[in-house]
């Protein structure tokens, strides 16, 4: 390593990470999601969902800049003692590996429905694993370059976003607020689609500039936030409401309409890329899930980790029969999943401050 | 060794990846590039399906392949097409859509339509279009002498056309959109065959068919009345038009481009609702044949209101034929929707909009007028 070069990630690749862990497969179907409860107005609610998620991302910031060299497994096994702290990491694994085959569930479904028609499922999936569990094992700063690059070619999706625009009317968002409170029904729907930001537990001790996380995290959250509610009025605004409730993927018929000069088909090229993301997704939380329990077991055996869990993140993908049930799975694992992140970080919080405990004051630790 | 092998095992497996598995060699494949839609005179359930691909071949002597069938669905015509073709059929080269006039009237083209959302490689920006006495299949085997390939040369009169603003915009995502949101009724382009009786060859835009909430169409629009819905919707690149406005007691022929329109929508509810429409234009390049001095701002000012007068009377027509309809082709439902959203809740718009009052106002300014100072003298 070069003299005076930190070993970690740069502010850049942190909120890289960051998006990436979040932004994927919620964009495909949130325009319809929001707008069955809060109609035109969903835009809105997904700002509120933003808040949300960015009050959450706080409460776990608290706790991480609490012990800001250990992941999620070290300082529950550090705060509850060996047998709980054990227990809530393994829980925390399942969660990431359940949240890593949903994603993947959801991109071979689309991928199925839009492009590969005939091809197995299981051909793409095994392929797909592979990719995961090749980055898995390269360890978290060359995922965190992978993600870095990854965030930069993301660029070109926002262009792609712009051609159908041309078909934009503002009749369609208009009037704005008249759903009322519905707009704030909605929120928690929306709020699923920011899980991903619980990734700092894992990768916290590896930021270089720990005392920048919280503005680098609200940065994440705020291009998160606008890349949803941008994808909603931009779908809202040339499909229309009624149309897109009529959808299962409003985001692909948005992508149909228009063409570029040296691109006929718009949305097949989204949708190649939109894969990337979630492919992402599914690799930073896999990432997460394997090194904990990799750590669990005295930070050894992460190859292994990521080989042996591919199996099951394979079966976990497949545990949706159909598209209705992988949409009900995943709705379930969004009301599970904020409880349970925030009650455990909320939980550990209040535990350390009992007992007294905090690194960076050198107690008991 | 072990990472040999593993190389091995990525490398067969690339031979799975999602293009190599399911390969389809262009040379096999039959890209439809228009559908004609008729009524089977024999069966009313049934329809007839008219497909039209290129050959792709130097030693096909025709350069179209052309196979009609009949069926219920798109869905059994695709498979019963398949049946008579020695390619695999595609439809993400599919540019156009033709109807015959029964069969949009009918209300079948609206579920066609929504059989064709399903279909996911459906080129969702083909046009749209019906035709005005003939059926679809005969315009699909038409040979006109400029384009033999009636297909291609009907998409080129579509887009041509659409640029210059003699006709709207119709693509099969527009249908989707304005059939499903409320407030807006879906308008295609309308064409229609030429020729002597004997020997029809080619096609022409005939106007626009305007359709109703339930999918049927209604009632059509003459090429002279698309230009003032193109004028209020602003619906092509460029408008030109052409009108006779009565001057110190003559008529005369007028004509320019519409270089910028706004449109302003105030609405009110009563025991009905009012609809105000505001309409500033600007007209570039006016060509008038009278004889006075354009350069004097008093003959600008002049015809400027003439014109003004003359678009209000055509708009105003226009949303008449439209109310007796049913059909709201300018999407003034949305407008309502927007500002009395609690009222507009409750109501069948298709009822309240064929009873609404409906008043246009236009207010022309001048830019430009032709090249001569005298155009007539």
């Amino acid at each position: 390593m070069a003299a005076g070069k930190k070993y970690g990630f740069s502010d850049f690749q942190w909120v890289a990470v960051m998006v990436s862990a979040i932004l994927g497969a919620g964009m495909m179907t949130l325009p319809r999601a929001v707008g069955e409860i809060a109609g035109r107005d969903g835009w809105i609610s997904i700002i509120l969902a933003g808040f949300v998620a960015w009050t959450a991302a706080l409460i776990i910031w608290l706790l991480c800049r609490k012990f800001p060299t250990r992941t999620l497994p070290e300082m529950s096994m550090l705060i509850l003692g060996r047998p709980l702290g054990i227990l809530v990491s393994a829980l925390y694994s399942l969660y990431a590996l359940v949240v890593c085959s949903l994603a993947l569930r959801i991109l071979l479904s689309m991928l199925s429905t839009w492009v590969f028609i005939w091809v197995p499922v299981p051909v793409l999936l095994i392929l797909i694993l592979i990719a995961i569990g090749y980055v898995g094992r390269m360890g978290a700063i060359t995922l965190a370059r992978l993600m870095e690059i990854k965030t930069i070619l993301a660029v070109a999706i926002v262009f792609m976003f712009m051609v159908p625009l041309r078909e934009f009317v503002s009749l369609n968002l208009r009037p704005v607020g008249g759903e009322g409170l519905k707009i704030l029904q909605a929120v928690p729907n929306a709020s699923f689609s920011f899980l991903g930001f619980e990734v700092m537990l894992i990768f916290f001790p590896f930021l270089i500039n720990k005392n920048k996380a919280l503005k680098l995290n609200s940065i994440a959250l705020g291009l998160v936030t606008a890349a949803y509610a941008a994808g909603v009025v931009f779908v809202y605004g040339v499909l229309g409401l009624e149309y897109t409730l009529n959808l299962i993927w409003p985001l692909m018929t948005y992508m149909r309409i228009g063409t570029l000069p040296f691109v006929q088909r718009v949305d097949n090229m989204l949708l190649f890329a939109w894969a990337g993301l979630i492919i992402s997704v599914a690799t930073v939380h896999y990432f997460s899930a394997t090194y904990t329990l990799a750590t669990l077991s005295k930070r050894k055996y992460h190859d292994i980790w990521v080989l042996v869990s591919l199996p099951l993140v394979y079966l976990l993908t497949n545990v949706p029969s159909n598209l209705a049930e992988t949409f009900v799975f995943s709705e379930i694992v969004g009301m599970i999943g904020y409880p349970f992140l925030l009650g455990m970080a909320v939980l550990l919080l209040l535990v350390a401050k009992i007992r007294g405990l905090d690194e960076r004051e050198g107690k008991k630790t | 060794m072990i990472r040999f092998l593993f190389t091995i095992f990525l490398c067969g497996l690339l031979f799975f990846a999602g293009g190599c598995w399911d390969i389809l060699l262009i040379e096999d494949l039959a890209m439809v590039i228009a559908i004609g839609f008729d009524v089977d005179p024999e069966n009313p359930d049934l329809m007839v399906v008219t497909m039209t691909s290129p050959t792709l071949s130097e030693e096909k002597k025709e350069p179209m392949a052309t196979v009609t069938v009949k069926a219920e669905s798109i869905d059994q015509a695709l498979h019963n097409v398949q049946r008579q073709s020695e390619d695999i059929l595609v439809l993400g080269q599919t540019n156009v859509l033709v109807f015959c006039e029964e069969f949009a009237r009918s209300g079948r083209l609206s579920e066609v339509m929504s059989q064709l959302s399903q279909l996911r490689d459906i080129n969702a920006n083909a046009k749209v279009v019906v035709v005005k006495g003939a059926t679809a299949q005969n315009v699909l085997q038409l040979s006109s002498p400029v384009e033999p390939r009636a297909a291609v040369y009907l998409v080129d009169l579509l887009e041509r056309n659409h640029f210059t603003g003699m006709i709207n915009q119709a693509t099969v995502s527009e249908y989707w959109r304005k059939h499903y949101t409320l407030g807006i009724d879906p308008v295609v382009a309308l064409i229609d065959i030429t020729g002597h009786e004997d020997e029809k060859e080619g096609f022409r835009v005939a106007g626009a068919g305007l359709f109703n909430s339930a999918g049927k169409m209604t009632g059509t629009l003459t090429d002279e009345e698309v230009i003032s819905y193109n004028i209020i919707t602003g619906d092509a690149p460029r408008r030109r038009f052409i009108t006779k406005v009565k001057i110190s007691g003559h008529k005369r022929n007028v004509s320019g481009l519409i270089e910028r329109s706004k449109v302003k929508i105030k609405t009110k509810i009563k025991d009905k609702p009012s609809i105000d429409v505001r309409m500033e234009l600007i007209v570039d390049g006016l060509d008038a044949d009278w004889d006075a001095n354009v350069l004097d701002p008093k003959v600008t000012d002049k015809l400027a209101k003439l014109l003004a007068k003359d678009f209000q009377g055509n708009i105003q027509e226009l949303f008449e034929k439209s109310q007796k309809v049913q059909a709201d082709f300018a999407g003034l439902g949305r407008h309502v929707r927007v500002q009395h959203s609690e009222w507009f809740n409750g109501k069948d718009w298709a009822e309240e909009y064929k009873d609404a009052d409906i008043s246009v106002s236009v207010k022309v300014t001048v830019r430009r007028i032709g090249t001569m100072v005298k155009p007539e003298s």
